[in-house]
């Protein structure tokens, strides 16, 4: 898909992550807004194989939102491949919807439920395990983390799991926003101290400046899977609520959903 | 004797070629839990974790979504600190089977720290899990086949010491089932226990049977599913059931037997670790802890003379 096509598609999941949470009625639409670039690149730049009609699929690539809290972004891309409607991403958070608050096993795409943060790379590893040394098939499995689940020491338990046992096919998307739930994080927009640790754990680092720029996000995927020895991060700097000028980089605006009115300011701008 | 942790090794490597899709991790540890005899014997099913149980357990439960089932084994008591991913476990609907070593006061002069005391209270809250505590090297072997057999989460939970071998290889063990060890139609009371006091129950046994004494002896080796049929007959035919445990009273194997007879009326007596355990001699810390032969036989007095 090309630059222009990619960018209507992030156009479409911004405004499915808007109007899902606003009609769920909370959730988490500014985690979700920092990422969509990144996830739709992977999505439909080429990168992500995933035969959407058979889920069972073994050669099938992984993806685990670790970041669980973004699922308005997690369903809305689901909405952007085809196989949720509108209306079925309207039914977010409702009760007996598979559109759980986090991912849960009743969406058939989950590959395991998340929103308990820091758990979601250790799974990653055990996916990629599988494919490397046990069914020896060439699927990747992609994370997609938080800057603030950098805080949990289970990430870095993982981190050292996997250069030790050299999953080139695990590649993670560290969407750095700058802030948590109540505040910035320790370490805020220092992309290069994020560098520096995850590299010093044994892997592959590759920095994306901006990452809502598909062109740059498109080269960081095809050199992450040119790697052969260790796995790869790909660490971005992100807008938290990018993409609606009165939530991009706010604080206070975590875990919170528009209401109609500013629903509809925010509409026009994305 | 042998050590169940050691049957569990055992039993990995007698039933991988029936269950190829077996994989086994541990947190460094695999010469104490003896998930090493597997290693040993299919080095490419097993991956070792090094000290870090919160990660094992998430990368089980990669290795589980993508049709593997893991065998995953630590001291009982670290497996509390990756109980968030435990927790989330339950929710994936996957198939774990965790197995934690070192169970109880009975591992004796390392003390506390490496005492599991709360594991069959966590195992047994989560939704649908199994909770196993075999006594002997048969019922081990077997319930790690029961396991491998069963979809879903599964805790086992072995003794580091060696223990007598009570059944024979003819004998069945299943999810939700007990053995009746003892029983005549005099018994006096019913002892329940599991694992390493079921040993303890059987020396109270023969204790008591020298003053004409009898009482019945369930091995509850499956504590969830229980077989609550078995339990009812035993609190109707005699006096009292006494629990006996190698675990803190809270959320262990005595709780789940009063809760399951809660509706009967049963008198249902619990004995458990209740005091700061501290190192020594592993019969030492059961005498201490009130759950060794003479502590049941204590016990059982004071409900024939009341």
């Amino acid at each position: 898909m090309g630059i222009d096509k990619l960018k209507v598609k992030a156009k479409q999941v911004r405004y499915f992550i808007l109007v899902s949470s606003s009609k769920a009625g909370s959730g988490h639409p500014t985690s979700s807004l920092s990422a969509v670039e990144l996830t739709v690149t992977l999505f439909f730049g080429g990168f992500f194989h995933f035969d959407f009609k058979n889920i069972d699929k073994p050669t099938n690539d992984r993806l685990i939102f670790s970041k669980g809290h973004a699922s308005p972004l997690f369903y809305a891309l689901y909405g952007a491949a085809g196989v949720l409607s509108e209306k079925e991403l309207l039914t977010l958070r409702q009760f007996g919807s598979p559109l759980e608050g986090h991912p849960s096993m009743e969406f058939p795409y989950t590959e395991v439920p998340t929103g308990s943060l820091g758990q979601g790379l250790s799974v990653g590893v055990g996916m990629a395990l599988n494919g490397k040394y046990l069914d020896k098939l060439n699927y990747k499995t992609y994370v997609l983390l938080g800057d603030s689940e950098m805080a949990e020491g289970s990430v870095w338990e993982a981190m050292q799991i996997a250069s030790f046992y050299k999953l080139n096919n695990l590649i993670g998307i560290l969407d750095v926003n700058r802030l948590g739930q109540s505040r910035e994080t320790m370490l805020g927009y220092d992309v290069a101290t994020y560098q520096k640790r995850i590299s010093s754990f044994g892997w592959e680092t590759i920095v994306v400046k901006n990452g809502h720029n598909v062109v740059e996000i498109t080269k960081a995927y095809k050199k992450a899977l040119k790697v052969k020895d260790r796995p790869v991060m790909i660490i971005a700097k992100t807008i938290k609520g990018k993409g609606v000028s009165f939530l991009e980089n706010q604080e206070g605006w975590h875990g919170k959903v528009l209401s109609p009115e500013d629903l509809e300011r925010a509409l026009k701008e994305i | 004797m042998i050590a169940t942790r050691k049957a569990y090794g055992n039993a990995l490597v007698k039933i991988f070629p029936k269950y190829p899709n077996i994989v086994v991790l541990d947190g460094e540890t695999s010469n104490s839990t003896y998930a090493e005899l597997f290693a040993k014997a299919y080095p490419k099913n097993y991956f070792e974790m090094f000290i870090a149980e919160q990660n094992m357990v998430g990368v089980a439960m990669g290795l589980a979504r993508r049709g593997k089932i893991p065998f995953i084994s630590t001291f009982a008591a670290f497996f509390t600190r990756a109980f968030d991913q435990v927790r989330m476990a339950q929710y994936a609907k996957t198939n774990i089977k965790f197995v934690g070593s070192h169970a109880g006061v009975s591992i004796g002069e390392d003390g506390f720290s490496q005492m599991g005391l709360e594991d069959l209270g966590m195992f047994r809250t989560l939704i649908n899990s199994v909770v196993l505590y075999p006594s002997d090297a048969v019922s081990t072997e077997k319930l790690v086949e029961e396991s491998a057999k069963y979809y879903g989460l599964v805790y086992l939970r072995t003794t580091r010491k060696e223990t007598p071998v009570i059944y024979s290889a003819k004998d069945n063990f299943s999810i939700g089932g007990c053995k009746i060890v003892k029983q005549s139609r005099k018994d006096a009371v019913t002892i329940v226990a599991a694992g390493i006091t079921l040993h303890e129950a059987l020396e109270a046994y023969k204790i008591l049977k020298k003053s004409n004494i009898f009482i019945r002896v369930i091995d509850l080796y499956s504590i969830k599913p229980l077989d609550l049929a078995t339990l009812k007959k035993a609190a109707k035919e005699t006096k009292a059931i006494i629990t006996v445990e190698d675990h803190h009273s809270e959320g262990g194997l005595g709780e789940a037997v009063l809760s399951a007879l809660s509706s009967t009326g049963a008198k249902v007596y619990s004995l458990a670790v209740k005091k700061m355990p501290k190192s020594g001699k592993p019969q030492e810390l059961l005498d201490f802890e009130e759950i060794s032969a003479s502590a049941i036989v204590k016990k059982v007095y004071e409900n024939i003379s009341g």
